[in-house]
């Protein structure tokens, strides 16, 4: 059953679509498609309104979602640093090796 | 004082207890395997979710083209005409509401790549080239035995491998909870407006298709030559792909949704305590999977 405006006119659209492919008469279809497209035009005018409210709601979401996104990125970053950092250790203790080989020959 | 010969022992024993608290501090193979299924039907949500506005939006630009042929000036000045082609599926509310399901998505890939083990070979790789050059210092090389090397080798990748593993779950476990609201929002956002019969996608799909049938049942009916008919059956196969989109699609993005708000509550409790089910994780599974098979039917590529 219908219960909002949208949905109301959404089924007065159904109904007068069927209609236009049942009608006998040129006359009726052409009657029967005007009004429809009245009713798809207000139709339209209710989704405008809807999605104008609908969209700042996604965008709110979509923000907030995005930091989520942008912190898990830098937590992977993170993750990978570990490899990175024993590897510079080990390049520390190289150069520190070649260090101590030159002041022992010095 | 304490002796070099009671430090030692010590030592190893702290670093036996860190190692087995670090143990604890690390998500299990189930709660991995629940965070990757979870990313991967997040993944599939958004993508095709968001291809499928785009879809929706050229479907709406060659049906409204059809029905200006058919019929010459649009009957109602609140319908799309030659200037505004994507009536109803304007640049702006696609890339808004794409945006959102890409940011699932995007959401989904993150996950992933915070659970997935990229770090066990870098790790291996990293230790190596540790012990190689604890081996070229001359001092180490008099005092340690190669197998003494290699235990150096080991204990580093093990520690690091922990030290990963705990930082993995406490960020996994932060960010589920941190995206959770937003994600259940979005959730929400998505079954209420891509719900056959009374979201606004169902909707606006709907304002386009039926003016076009009956534009196209007038030309069908009144057409004299085979050719009229046969712009009218073209206009109506056209509808009829479309009509698939919006009983299909939509209603299985409306479900997919729904199933991925109750999964994200599963997933919050999965990564925070031990007892959880993974019975709504695999509900969203399947619903991402059923829209993926069910979109692969209806596009014709």
């Amino acid at each position: 059953m219908a219960t909002t405006l949208g949905e109301e006119l959404s089924a007065s659209l159904t109904n007068i679509t069927a209609l236009i492919v049942k009608a006998k008469t040129k006359s009726q279809r052409t009657r029967l498609t005007r009004q429809q497209a009245q009713i798809a035009g207000q139709l339209q005018v209710f989704i405008d309104k809807t999605v104008d409210e609908a969209l700042s709601e996604y965008r709110a979401a979509s923000t907030a979602l995005s930091a989520a996104n942008a912190e898990a990125e830098k937590a992977k970053r993170d993750l990978d640093r570990v490899a990175a950092t024993i590897k510079k250790f080990a390049a520390a203790i190289d150069q520190l090796a070649a260090l101590a080989a030159k002041v022992a020959a010095a | 004082m304490t002796g070099p010969s009671t430090a030692l022992p010590r030592r190893a024993f702290s670093l036996a207890v860190a190692l087995v608290l670090l143990t604890g501090c690390a998500l299990s193979a189930r709660q991995k395997a629940a965070v990757g299924q979870f990313s991967e039907s997040a993944t599939t949500l958004g993508d095709v979710t968001s291809s499928q506005l785009k879809a929706m939006r050229d479907g709406t630009v060659e049906m409204t083209k059809q029905r200006l042929l058919l019929a010459g000036k649009s009957r109602d000045p609140n319908l799309g005409d030659q200037t505004s082609l994507d009536r109803g599926f304007e640049v702006s509310r696609v890339e808004t509401v794409s945006g959102a399901a890409r940011a699932l998505a995007a959401y989904g890939k993150s996950l992933a790549a915070l659970v997935n083990d990229s770090q066990s070979a870098e790790l291996q790789a990293a230790s190596r080239d540790l012990v190689a050059s604890l081996g070229r210092v001359p001092e180490a090389k008099e005092r340690l035995s190669d197998k003494q090397l290699e235990a150096i080798g080991t204990a580093v990748q093990e520690v690091g491998g922990l030290w990963v593993e705990s930082k993995r779950k406490e960020a996994v476990t932060t960010i589920v909870r941190e995206a959770r609201p937003a994600v259940d929002r979005l959730c929400d956002l998505l079954a209420r407006d891509f719900a056959p019969g009374t979201g606004w996608v169902a909707l606006q799909l709907q304002v386009i298709e039926d003016p076009l049938i009956a534009e196209a049942t007038n030309v069908l009916y009144d057409g004299r030559s085979y050719d009229e008919r046969k712009r009218a059956s073209a206009a109506i196969d056209l509808v009829h792909g479309n009509r698939m989109q919006r009983t299909e699609v939509l209603k299985r993005v409306t479900d997919a949704a729904v199933a991925m708000k109750k999964a994200n509550t599963a997933l919050a409790q999965a990564v925070e305590s031990s007892a959880w089910s993974a019975q709504d994780i695999q509900a969203f599974a399947e619903r991402a999977q059923s829209l993926r098979a069910a979109v692969k039917i209806i596009v014709k590529e």
